[in-house]
């Protein structure tokens, strides 16, 4: 035991790891988790606290998250192209609207309006990272549809353009364009649905 | 980092604890138990047949007689022993101590990791 703690104690790179390869490397090691516990503790405890609006509950729901994460650290070694730090937003923000709503308070979007007024950086951060991760989840049920659904879906959500814009490079009128928006968001929901790594919506 | 006092909360070691013994016993039954029940089973069937080739109870009287009669010569009884066994009896021997030698690693490895946890080690070394 004296050697392995050595060879630890001697790894001076271990706190320099990304998180996947600490995640990976805690899936032999346990207690190597507790470095990804150190670097998203208290980001994570303030997002949940954001929703819960109390630090014992927020508190609860970081270690329930992260036990989550642990648990399911397999999957998200095949998800692509996808953070942990948002990830671990996710799966937080998830946990924590969860209990939110088992306590019966409703839902926190409705009766809490302020919860993204003036994100904090860090937390614009995390959004911004969570979008990121939905958008290639997004890419990944996109590429499954046909062409002139998906372009459209394509150019109001991913590309911000405005019914206007996409009419005019899409050359059809715009009751036409809200009619083909409507029918993709429904193929997207039901490809979405059937696809094991879906996004929520 | 500067945070509004309002949406400050401080995160209290016990949640480490607590969520970091979580993740020792998700590991633990994930990853070591089912290895450590793969290998009693093992050692369990391997022991069963070395009882049928072997009468064992003969073979630690016989030990026993030569740990207290001459207690340096346990050694070479055990050599000898085994020598003179013959080869399914000598495969099994070797089998049984093979498992025992991972039974034991695994289960070092176990308290290991138990005590790492405990003591927030990673967090230790970085201090």
């Amino acid at each position: 035991m004296r050697s392995y703690l050595a060879e630890e104690e001697n790894n001076k790179d271990l706190h320099e790891l990304k998180d996947q390869e600490i995640l990976r490397a805690s899936l032999k090691e346990p207690a190597l988790f507790e470095i990804l516990m150190e670097r998203y503790q208290e980001p994570l405890a303030r997002a949940a606290w954001r929703i819960v609006r109390n630090p014992q509950e927020a508190e609860d729901i970081v270690q329930e998250a992260f036990v989550k994460m642990y648990k399911n650290a397999d999957k998200f070694e095949k998800l692509e192209g996808i953070e942990f730090k948002s990830w671990a937003y996710k799966v937080t923000i998830n946990t924590a609207i969860t209990h939110y709503r088992k306590l019966k308070r409703g839902e926190f979007l409705s009766e809490d309006p302020t919860v993204f007024e003036e994100p904090e950086k860090e937390f614009a951060d995390a959004r911004f990272s969570a979008v990121a991760d939905a958008k290639v989840a997004v890419a990944k049920v996109l590429d499954q549809m046909p062409g002139h659904l998906r372009s459209v879906l394509h150019r109001y959500y991913l590309e911000d353009k405005s019914y206007k814009t996409i009419a005019s490079e899409e050359k059809i009128s715009i009751p036409t364009l809200k009619m083909r928006l409507f029918r993709a968001k429904r193929l997207f929901r039901k490809l979405n649905a059937d696809d094991p790594h879906g996004i929520e919506i | 980092m500067e945070l509004k006092s309002e949406n400050y909360i401080p995160t209290s070691t016990k949640l480490k604890g607590e969520a970091l013994r979580q993740i020792y016993r998700v590991w633990l039954f994930r990853k070591l138990l089912p290895v450590l029940v793969l290998e009693i089973i093992l050692l369990s069937v391997i022991l069963y047949g070395l009882g049928q080739v072997v009468f064992i109870q003969r073979v630690f009287e016989n030990a026993l007689n030569v740990l207290f009669v001459n207690p340096s010569g346990i050694g070479f009884f055990v050599v000898s022993m085994f020598t003179s066994a013959s080869l399914a009896t000598q495969i099994l021997g070797f089998g049984v101590l093979i498992l025992l030698a991972f039974l034991i690693r695994h289960f070092t490895q176990g308290m290991l990791r138990l005590f790492l946890v405990r003591e927030n080690f990673f967090s230790k070394v970085r201090q």
